[in-house]
């Protein structure tokens, strides 16, 4: 079966640095794959070029069969791509509500009236419901996570695209999001998780690349690219490999 | 609501029927607050829901100037056909040159649109030199066909600024009017929830430009006098970002209650106070930038968009 995402040889280069050198990988459907890379690795990098804020110096991301690269952003949300920023950046001057409601009419192409429901049942379903109509200045920060995800979701993405979802969260709420994300799953939406808490994303995922320096170095189950000499050594240092 | 729709209709009765008890100063006064409420809800369409600050906007009032002196004058048709050809030629002037500039941000879109402005009064003042044609007029000004009845321009300013309240309140109610708070607040987000941004911007600067166009047409015919220092004035932008601060962005009423509130205050002052009354409507100003930053309308409800918060 064709995949649903793939991203060929993308090469990113920023003057000098090359954020991204010949990156290829694949999502199928249904699949959580985890990326995981120490800082600077090129995760975010790797996330603006497949939903077009960045375009790449060399490759291409192919959807569903099509060739987006060079797509304006927009575009590429209503084919089905969503993403959430590693820093939650909530419309501040709407309520929790309106900043899905958007999401829904826009990405998903809804009336104002059908966006509007359909964005109280989302947040009803990522234990937003309560705090809808407050401002996102007035809700803690894990809910501003789950809001991130809501106005992700209401896009209707067939691909998830998750930047650090989980940073900065207890262990606790780590739980609930990763509950959240196997509910999303199951509905059939695929999902890229970029990751630093290393025990989430293993446990959630079905396989993983690793990246150091803009390149591929592992790829492979969860367990086999933990045994990975390359991978140590890109973590800890070639003395622990 | 049933309060607010029976102060609605009474007013607008009151405002339809003003001619017929009024005339004179009354009727030029009247005219002339709703010609500039109907400018600076024009200016608020983009600047205040999108927060992308037009130091330029009187180039579509000079273009509609120009256009109906040309229409009525030139070609001998009747004003509503200047009127109609003044929106379209601002409408799609204003998409040529948005949908560059429109990707300019902050400060940079504003240096442009006010050098665009500022370069069209040129080119109006010196084509007919340059290219040897009698067709502007120049500085030497430009003459329209006389019209004496105040009531006609009443009523013509009374229906533009309903049309364009009437706008800026079903953008209010919309998705439309979602995306540009939107883009206001963070553009790079609202790109990536499927809003159009490029689109909802050049969309919400040539229906401004289109009711700025035809604001333009009828105040010349109004005038039947018009140079391009007096149609391309800076000053007549800068109005229109005083009176919409003075209200409230971002609102439906701030730029009407800002309009009004400015203009009638300096009219008032100025009857009474000639020497010094410029002083005091810029004292009015700093009062009401001080000690209501978000506008009147905007400190009265707590408008938005608010102050953006770190968390």
């Amino acid at each position: 079966m064709a995949p649903l995402l793939e991203v060929r040889k993308v090469t990113c280069r920023f003057g000098a640095l090359e954020a991204l050198a010949d990156v290829d990988f694949q999502l199928r459907e249904g699949e959580i794959l985890g990326i995981i890379g120490p800082n600077g690795a090129g995760k975010t990098t790797l996330f603006n070029v497949i939903t077009g804020s960045i375009r790449p110096s060399a490759g291409e991301v192919i959807f569903q069969g099509r060739k987006i690269t060079g797509e304006r952003p927009y575009r590429i949300c209503r084919l089905g791509i969503a993403r959430t920023s590693q820093i939650a950046r909530p419309f501040p001057g709407l309520t929790v509500r309106e900043n899905v409601l958007i999401a829904a009419a826009y990405g998903k192409g809804l009336s104002l009236d059908r966006a509007r429901s359909e964005a109280g049942e989302i947040l009803t379903s990522v234990g937003l419901g309560a705090v809808a109509d407050l401002t996102p200045t007035a809700i803690s920060p894990a809910s501003r996570r789950r809001l991130e995800l809501a106005r992700a979701l209401a896009t209707g993405p067939r691909a998830l695209l998750l930047d650090e979802n989980m940073a900065g969260l207890t262990s606790g709420e780590i739980g609930e999001m990763l509950g959240l994300l196997n509910g999303l799953r199951e509905r059939g939406i695929s999902m890229v998780v970029v990751e630093h808490i290393i025990k989430a994303v293993m446990g959630i995922s079905d396989r993983i690349i690793v990246l150091d320096h803009g390149h591929k170095i592992a790829e492979g189950r969860p367990h086999e690219v933990a045994a990975d000499p390359q991978v140590v050594v890109a973590y800890l240092g070639r003395r622990y490999a | 609501m049933n309060l607010r729709i029976v102060i609605g209709l009474t007013s607008c009765a009151a405002l339809i029927a003003l001619p017929l008890f009024f005339g004179g100063y009354a009727i030029r006064l009247a005219t002339l607050t709703i010609m500039w409420v109907g400018l600076a809800t024009c200016w608020n369409l983009l600047s205040g829901y999108a927060r992308y600050i037009d130091f330029g906007s009187v180039v579509y009032f000079g273009i509609g100037s120009y256009i109906a002196f040309l229409v009525m004058a030139r070609l001998e048709q009747s004003f509503w056909v200047a009127l109609i050809l003044a929106a379209v030629a601002s409408g799609l002037i204003a998409l040529a040159i948005g949908i560059p500039t429109l990707r300019l941000k902050g400060a940079y879109f504003a240096i442009a649109t006010f050098a665009f402005a500022e370069a069209l009064k040129q080119v109006a003042l010196e084509w007919d030199n340059l290219t040897g044609m009698s067709l502007l007029g120049g500085s030497h000004g430009a003459t329209f066909p006389i019209n004496t009845s105040s009531a006609f321009f009443y009523y013509v300013f009374l229906a533009l600024t309903a049309g364009i309240l009437t706008i800026t309140i079903l953008t209010e109610r919309s998705a439309f009017g979602y995306a540009l708070k939107a883009i206001a607040q963070d553009e790079d987000a609202a790109e990536g929830v499927g809003v159009n941004t490029a689109r909802a911007k050049a969309q919400a600067y040539a229906i401004s430009a289109s009711f700025l166009g035809m604001y333009g047409a009828t105040e010349s015919y109004w005038l039947t006098y018009i140079t391009p220092s007096s149609v391309f004035d800076v000053h007549i932008t800068i109005q229109m970002v005083i009176m919409t601060l003075l209200g409230g962005m971002g609102t439906v009423l701030g730029p009407a209650v800002g309009a009004a509130f400015l203009y009638l205050v300096s009219e008032m002052l100025w009857a009474r106070f000639l020497y010094v009354y410029m002083a005091m409507v810029g004292l009015i100003i700093i009062g009401v930038i001080l000690f209501m930053p978000q506008g009147i309308v905007g400190s009265l409800r707590g408008g938005f968009p608010k102050p953006h918060k770190e968390a």
